[in-house]
């Protein structure tokens, strides 16, 4: 039985195409997301990586913040739920999810059979985001993803402010014309969004074994300052991009059995 | 179009058009309306409705802030900015007088700000006592009622007896009696009276006359209890915070099968749930019912009980969970937040957290919210 998980984010949309809820077949990540043409690009190439036609596709279930406008699933479950079951099919053990995507960054407790106990959300703003950390590449010149190495070099921490992105902006371009390397200047930039996090951690708890998902977390600069700040090793979960749309082709399988097994009873 | 939706539709058009319902109770009497801040004006309603005229809750809306920049920082919170946004545009202009108690640190310098905006519409602070439980605060809070009373007279002409305080007393009494009344019925048919409508027979308290009000209550009271009752198969909230509201929250929970089964809203039950016990003295009744009053942010309250209160109201009400809407920059709230979270946490109910403006444009993130907590509960 085949089932897909559509992830629309802010940023990046992904699609994983499962097979009998345990066989990825296809993971796909366009970086482009909700009202772009991002979906359609995504569940296209799935569908050809996986060698699949759509109509084989027992269930489509939906999540990210474009869930609510996509027109082309069965059902749609708050990226939350859907994290949460990715990650604890992934890595059973563990208990909080720190999650860094296009604009949104949230801290998920799960209990020992993977359900939500607990989460929290950042607020209306991108500090602590993926689109604060796009920011700040622009103003450096460089792109989003050459930060991790640019990071590396640092010898020195510029303290960046992690409370609002036109601040840090401000600053990071202050800081540039004060002469400051900018290596060390990305290595502010990574604790910035690792502080921010860590607030946000704080209000739920953090108990291990931590892990992240979200675009955020290929990007070692950041996964390293957080450990700091947090003062526990985190596990970088494999395809961190995708987990949400693999806990979402997951549901859909669940669904398929539970609904197969009612009419069997 | 059935009893019961006719009801609620008259109860949803007063708190859709409170200005219609002033002018037309205007109209109607010839009496006045006098405009009641948050949260602590009952006491001062009774006094009002003891002079003739008409207590009006002003608790914001959802409008663009524009003008009260002016007057008020960043950091104030989106209720206050409304009300003196709908001051400056003249949206009060039926009002002819305001009530503004001080209720927290924002509301203190708002009867300065609307008498230097509205110079020719009095304002009547209401000093509320820090040490509300002993005997020199609450004699202290009947000479300050019977100040309140002194400047209402002025406006509306004419004198309070205390007969005439004790019987609206009586008649405020009845209605927190009615309104607690329904807010139980509510629960056996959360199939008719979900979250919107709840908060829309709720909010008309505060704009219509309340014998009027008390009149409809008995008639939807009555329809209710003719019905039979619902088996609710989705899960259950208890709400707490200031307020409810944008409207879109409220459908958003029918959206998530979220039924309110009961709440801690300052524009809510801690409006009903404390009757003025009899009495003699009708100022020191009003004062004693400040004294006995718990469960708020904004008065004070050694021994933090709220989440005690709120913790009765899941196990009365066999809620599955707990939303604090927390209104934006509201810091007695805040500061009450780490209380109730342990008090929930200790006891295992799940709880969520929602931040919440009166000017939202976009609550998407509300959705997600909501939409993972109800999706947490269905797999408890």
């Amino acid at each position: 039985m085949l089932t897909m998980g559509v992830d629309i984010g802010s940023a990046s949309s992904k699609v994983v195409i499962l097979r009998d809820g345990a066989e990825i077949l296809a993971g796909v990540a366009v970086p482009v997301g909700t009202g772009t043409t991002g979906p359609a690009r995504a569940l296209q190439q799935a569908l050809e990586i996986a060698k699949v036609e759509r109509d084989e596709i027992s269930k489509v279930v939906v999540t990210g913040y474009g869930r609510m406008t996509y027109e082309g699933a069965d059902e749609q479950v708050s990226e939350i739920t859907c994290h949460a079951k990715g990650v604890h099919h992934l890595i059973p053990s563990a208990r909080t999810i720190i999650d860094i995507g296009g604009q949104d960054a949230k801290v998920i407790k799960l209990d020992e059979q993977g359900y939500v106990s607990n989460f929290v959300m950042n607020e209306k703003c991108a500090a602590g985001t993926g689109r604060f950390l796009e920011v700040m590449a622009r103003v450096l010149e460089v792109h989003v993803s050459e930060l991790e190495v640019l990071g590396d070099k640092a010898n020195n921490v510029v303290p960046i402010s992690s409370t609002c992105t036109v601040f840090a902006e401000s600053e990071v371009i202050s800081q540039l014309a004060a002469g400051q390397k900018s290596s060390d200047v990305v290595a502010g930039i990574h604790q910035s969004v690792a502080r921010r996090v860590a607030g946000l951690a704080g209000r739920v708890g953090i108990t291990p074994t931590v892990v992240i998902t979200g675009g955020v977390a290929q990007n070692a600069g950041v996964v390293k300052a957080l450990e700091k700040e947090l003062k526990i090793p985190i596990t970088v979960a494999p395809r961190s991009q995708l987990t949400g749309a693999l806990g979402a082709a997951l549901i859909a399988f669940e669904s398929l059995v539970k609904a197969s097994n009612k009419t069997v009873g | 179009m059935d009893t019961i939706k006719q009801i609620l539709s008259q109860f949803e058009y007063a708190a859709h058009h409170p200005g219609q319902v002033v002018r037309e109770w205007k109209k109607e009497t010839g009496c006045k309306a006098i405009g009641c801040l948050p949260i602590h004006s009952s006491g001062a309603e009774e006094l009002i409705h003891a002079a003739g005229m008409l207590p009006v809750g002003l608790w914001g809306g959802q409008t663009t802030i524009s003008k009260a920049s002016e007057y008020l920082q960043a950091f104030c919170c989106s209720i206050m900015k409304a009300v003196m946004e709908f001051a400056l545009q003249g949206v009060y202009k039926n009002l002819d007088g305001y009530i503004s108690p001080n209720t927290c640190d924002t509301m203190r310098c708002i009867p300065l700000l609307l008498r230097e905006t509205n110079p020719e519409v009095p304002v009547i602070g209401l000093v509320l006592p820090d040490n509300r439980k002993i005997n020199p605060g609450i004699e202290y809070l009947a000479e300050e009622f019977k100040a309140v009373g002194a400047s209402l007279s002025e406006i509306a002409g004419k004198e309070i007896t205390d007969e005439a305080l004790q019987n609206s007393i009586a008649v405020f009494n009845q209605h927190k009696t009615l309104m607690h009344q329904f807010l139980i019925l509510a629960n056996d048919h959360l199939d008719i009276i979900t979250p919107y409508y709840r908060h829309m027979v709720v909010k008309s308290s505060f704009f219509m006359p309340r014998e009027k009000h008390s009149q409809l209550l008995n008639e939807l009271i009555t329809a209710l209890q003719a019905k039979p009752v619902h088996q609710w198969s989705g899960k259950k909230v208890v709400v707490t915070g200031i307020m409810m509201e944008p409207y879109s929250i409220l459908n958003m929970l029918s959206d998530f099968n979220l039924a309110v089964v009961g709440d801690d809203l300052a524009q809510g039950s801690r409006q009903f749930r404390n009757l003025v016990a009899e009495g003699d003295e009708p100022y020191m009744r009003l004062a004693q019912r400040f004294a006995d009053f718990e469960g708020c942010a904004t008065v004070h309250d050694p021994v933090k009980l709220r989440g005690t209160i709120i913790k009765d109201l899941v196990k009365e009400n066999k809620a599955d969970g707990v939303i604090v809407m927390m209104m934006k920059f509201c810091d007695p709230e805040e500061y009450d937040y780490p209380y109730i979270k342990t008090d929930l946490e200790e006891s295992h109910i799940p709880l969520l957290h929602v931040e919440i403006e009166q000017q939202m444009d976009s609550v998407e993130q509300i959705r997600t919210r909501l939409q993972a907590f109800s999706e947490m509960l269905k797999d408890k």
